[in-house]
C-alpha cells in the first residue's frame, strides 16, 4: 500500500494565518485554543491534496484569509523516499514538484495538472475524507443523529447511497424497457389469419380464374346471340295498347266539340257587332248626365208653374205687392208651358237612348260571354289535336320498337326463355368475377396481416432484447453492490480483527469492545439500538476503530488526522485515547489538533506544535 | 488502493462478463452496458431515462 508522509505545510492567508508554518513527525500534537486556526489546519492539509473543502458544505474559497481574495498552501511529503511540494492556491490549478535526493533540486511533476497530481496522490478524496481524516462535525453526526435509509454502519460510513441511487436508477431504467416491451406485444394483433382458410381462398381463385377462363374460351368461339328481352317486348306492348285507348279517348272528345271554322266564323261576326255597336251609340255617361240636367229643368219648371198658379190667385208682386196683369200671367205659363212639353219630349228621348244602351250592353255582355266560351273551345280543340298529334307520333315509335320482335313467336315472347338463355352466360361470368375478386381481396388481407405479424414478431424481439440488456445491466449493479458490501464487510472485519487486538487495553478502562460486538453493529440494520446503550466515549472509540478499519479496507494516505477528538471526555478517556492514538501512531502517521491542554500532555513522544 | 466506486466498477466488470455470457450477450452489447454503467456513476444527473435510452440504443446507426 502507498502512503504518504507529511513533513511540513504553510499556510499562507488562511483562515486566520497570515503565514504560518506547521512541521509534522510519527506523532503531531498540535495544539492551540479556541479559533486559534487548528480545524483550519486540517481543512488545510485536505484542500491542499485535493483541492476541495473537507466540510462539503464549504467552498474553498472559505478558507481564504478574510479580506484576502485567495489564500495557498504548501506542502511537503514523502513517497516512496522521495520528496515532493505541493503547492496549491485557492484560485489556481495546482504545482507538484519533486526531490528525488535531498541535495537535488526541485523538478516539477505536474504542473497546473490535476491529473497527474491524482497519480501521486494515493488515494481519492472520499476515500481519504473517511480513513485519513476525523473531524469533530462528523463524530457529532455520529453521536447523535440517525444513521440514514436504516442503512448499515459500514454502508453508511462508507457512502454507499451513491451505489444504492445507481442501482435504483438501473431498476428503474429495467422497468421502462419491460413496459416498453408489454406495449409492443399489447400493440400486436390479437388473432392472426388461419393458414387453412388462406389456402381454400387461393384454391377457390384459382377455381374461379379456370372457370371465368373456360367461359371467356367459349364465349369466343360462338359469340352469344343477342336477342331482344321479352320484358322490355311486354312493357312496350302495354304502352303501345295504352297510347291506342288514349288516341281514341281524345278523338271521340274532339268529336263532340264544334267545328273550330263555325267557331272562328261566329268569333268574327261578334267582334264585328261590337265593333259597329261601338261607333253608333252614345256613351251612356253622357246620355246619362243629360237626363240629370234635363229631370232638374223639368223641376225647375214646375215649380215655376205653381209660382204662377199661386200669382193667378192672388196677382201681385210677393216682394213690391204691386199688382200683376193676368195677361202677363198667362203669357207667362204658356212659356212655361212651351218650355216644359219640350224638356219632357227632350226626358222622354234621352230615357228611350239610355234604355237602348243598356239593351246594347246586355247585347254586348252575352257577346263577350259568348266569345270567351269560343276562345276556351277554341283553346281545348287545339290542345285536344296537339296531344292526338303527341300520342300518334308516340304510337309510331313504339310500334317501330315493336318490329324488332316480329321474328319471335308469340308463345316464346310470353315464356321470356330465349333472351334468358342468352343471359345465363352473362350472370355466371359477373359471379365468377365478383368470386375472383373476393377472393384476391382476402389473399391480399391475409398477407398484410401476415407482414404486420412479422413486423411485429421482430419489435418484440428487439424489445426482448433490450429488456435483457436492462436486466443484465441490473443486474450486474446488484450483484456488484452485494459483492461491494460483502467484501468490504470482509475487509473491515478481518481489520477490525485486527484493530481490536490493539484496542485490547481497553478492557482496562471496563470498554469491553471486541469485534465479537462490533461486527454485529457492522452490519447490523439495528445497530443503532446497540449505539444507544454505548457511552459517549465509547461511541467515540468505536467509530475511530470503524474508521481505521474501513482506512484499511479502503485506502488511507497513511496518515490519520484528528480534529479535536477529545472534546467531552474525562481524563481516564482522554488517557485512554491517547495510549490509543500512540498505538495507532505505530502504524500510521497521527496529527491531533486539540485545545486540551491536559489532553495534549499525554502524548510525551510525540511532537507538539502550539498555534 | 480503490474506492467505494472503483471496487463497484470492477466488480460490476466482473459480474457483467459472467451475465452476459450466461445470456449470450454480443460484445458490442456488454461494451455499452459497462460504458453506461460508467457514465452513469461518473454522472449522477444522468436518469433512469438517459440510462434506458443508452442501453436500448440500437446498433445500426441507421435504424434498420
Amino acid at each position: 500500500m502507498e502512503t504518504i508522509i507529511l513533513e511540513k505545510i504553510t499556510l499562507e492567508n488562511i483562515g486566520c494565518f497570515v503565514r504560518k508554518t506547521v512541521s509534522f513527525s510519527g506523532m503531531t500534537t498540535v495544539f492551540g485554543e479556541n479559533r486559534t486556526g487548528k480545524s483550519t489546519l486540517v481543512y488545510s492539509l485536505y484542500f491542499a491534496l485535493y483541492g476541495t473543502h473537507l466540510n462539503t458544505h464549504l467552498k474553498v474559497a472559505d478558507l481564504c484569509r478574510k479580506g484576502e481574495a485567495a489564500g495557498c498552501v504548501t506542502l511537503h511529503f514523502r513517497k516512496n523516499g522521495a520528496a515532493y511540494k505541493l503547492r496549491r492556491a485557492t484560485d489556481a490549478l495546482p504545482r507538484l514538484f519533486r526531490r528525488p535526493l535531498p541535495d537535488a533540486a526541485w523538478e516539477a511533476v505536474a504542473l497546473h495538472d490535476p491529473d497527474a497530481l491524482a497519480a501521486v496522490v494515493p488515494v481519492r478524496p472520499e476515500t481519504a475524507a473517511i480513513g485519513s481524516f476525523f473531524r469533530e462535525s462528523e463524530l457529532i453526526y455520529f453521536l447523535q443523529d440517525m444513521p440514514r435509509y436504516n442503512q448499515t454502519l459500514l454502508q453508511n460510513l462508507i457512502g454507499m447511497d451513491d451505489s444504492l441511487i445507481l442501482r435504483s436508477r438501473f431498476k428503474k431504467a429495467r422497468s421502462r424497457a419491460r413496459d416498453v416491451q408489454r406495449a409492443i406485444a399489447a400493440a400486436a394483433p390479437k388473432h392472426l389469419p388461419d393458414p387453412l382458410n388462406i389456402e381454400l381462398a387461393r384454391r377457390r381463385l384459382a377455381d374461379a380464374e379456370n372457370a371465368f377462363a373456360r367461359l371467356e374460351k367459349t364465349h369466343q368461339k360462338a359469340p352469344p346471340e343477342r336477342r331482344p328481352d321479352p320484358t322490355v317486348y311486354k312493357l312496350l306492348h302495354q304502352q303501345h295498347q295504352a297510347k291506342r285507348q288514349n288516341l281514341a279517348a281524345l278523338k271521340t272528345l274532339a268529336s263532340r266539340l264544334p267545328a273550330p271554322a263555325s267557331l272562328k266564323e261566329e268569333k268574327e261576326a261578334i267582334e264585328t257587332r261590337a265593333k259597329n255597336t261601338a261607333e253608333t251609340t252614345a256613351p251612356a255617361e253622357e246620355l246619362q248626365r243629360r237626363l240629370g240636367g234635363v229631370t232638374q229643368k223639368i223641376d225647375n219648371l214646375k215649380l215655376r208653374q205653381r209660382h204662377l198658379e199661386a200669382l193667378e190667385r192672388r196677382p201681385a208682386c210677393p216682394v213690391c205687392e204691386q199688382a200683376v196683369p193676368p195677361e202677363q200671367i198667362d203669357a207667362l205659363a204658356r212659356k212655361i208651358n212651351d218650355q216644359l212639353s219640350q224638356a219632357e219630349a227632350e226626358h222622354r228621348s234621352i230615357e228611350t237612348g239610355l234604355a237602348e244602351m243598356r239593351r246594347i250592353q246586355e247585347a254586348h255582355a252575352l257577346d263577350r260571354k259568348r266569345l270567351g266560351e269560343i276562345e276556351r273551345q277554341l283553346t281545348e280543340i287545339g290542345e285536344i289535336q296537339r296531344r292526338i298529334q303527341d300520342v300518334t307520333e308516340q304510337i309510331s315509335v313504339l310500334e317501330a320498337d315493336l318490329k324488332q320482335f316480329d321474328g319471335i313467336d308469340g308463345g316464346v315472347r310470353e315464356a321470356g326463355a330465349p333472351f334468358e338463355q342468352a343471359a345465363a352466360p352473362e350472370a355466371q361470368r359477373a359471379v365468377l368475377q365478383e368470386e375472383i375478386i373476393r377472393q384476391r381481396v382476402a389473399i391480399q388481407r391475409f398477407e398484410d396481416a401476415q407482414k404486420r405479424t412479422e413486423e411485429h414478431r421482430r419489435h418484440i424481439a428487439a424489445a426482448e432484447r433490450k429488456t435483457l440488456i436492462c436486466t443484465v445491466a441490473f443486474k450486474a449493479v446488484e450483484e456488484a453492490i452485494q459483492g461491494l458490501g460483502s467484501r468490504l464487510l470482509e475487509k473491515v472485519r478481518a481489520s477490525v480483527g485486527e484493530w481490536s487486538r490493539h484496542f485490547s487495553f481497553l478492557n482496562r478502562f471496563d470498554i469491553q469492545i471486541t469485534d465479537r460486538e462490533l461486527l454485529p453493529m457492522i452490519q447490523a440494520k439495528g445497530y443503532q439500538y446497540k449505539l444507544n446503550q454505548m457511552s459517549k466515549s465509547e461511541r467515540i472509540f468505536l467509530y475511530l476503530m470503524l474508521k481505521l478499519a474501513i482506512g484499511d479496507a479502503l485506502g488511507h494516505l497513511g496518515v490519520f488526522v484528528l480534529d479535536d477528538p477529545a472534546d467531552g471526555l474525562d481524563l481516564k478517556r482522554k488517557q485512554t485515547l491517547a495510549y490509543l492514538l500512540a498505538e495507532v501512531a505505530g502504524r500510521r502517521q497521527v496529527i491531533v489538533t486539540t485545545n486540551d491542554a491536559e489532553f495534549s500532555s499525554l502524548f510525551s513522544s510525540g511532537l507538539r506544535q502550539d498555534l | 488502493m480503490t474506492s467505494t466506486i472503483d471496487l463497484l466498477a470492477e466488480l460490476f466488470s466482473t459480474s457483467l462478463s459472467t451475465l452476459a455470457a450466461e445470456n449470450g450477450l454480443t460484445e458490442a452489447e456488454t461494451a455499452r452496458i459497462l460504458s453506461v454503467f460508467q457514465q452513469a456513476a461518473a454522472n449522477p444527473f444522468m436518469t433512469e431515462q438517459h440510462i434506458h435510452q443508452r442501453l436500448t440504443v440500437d446498433d445500426d446507426p441507421s435504424g434498420s
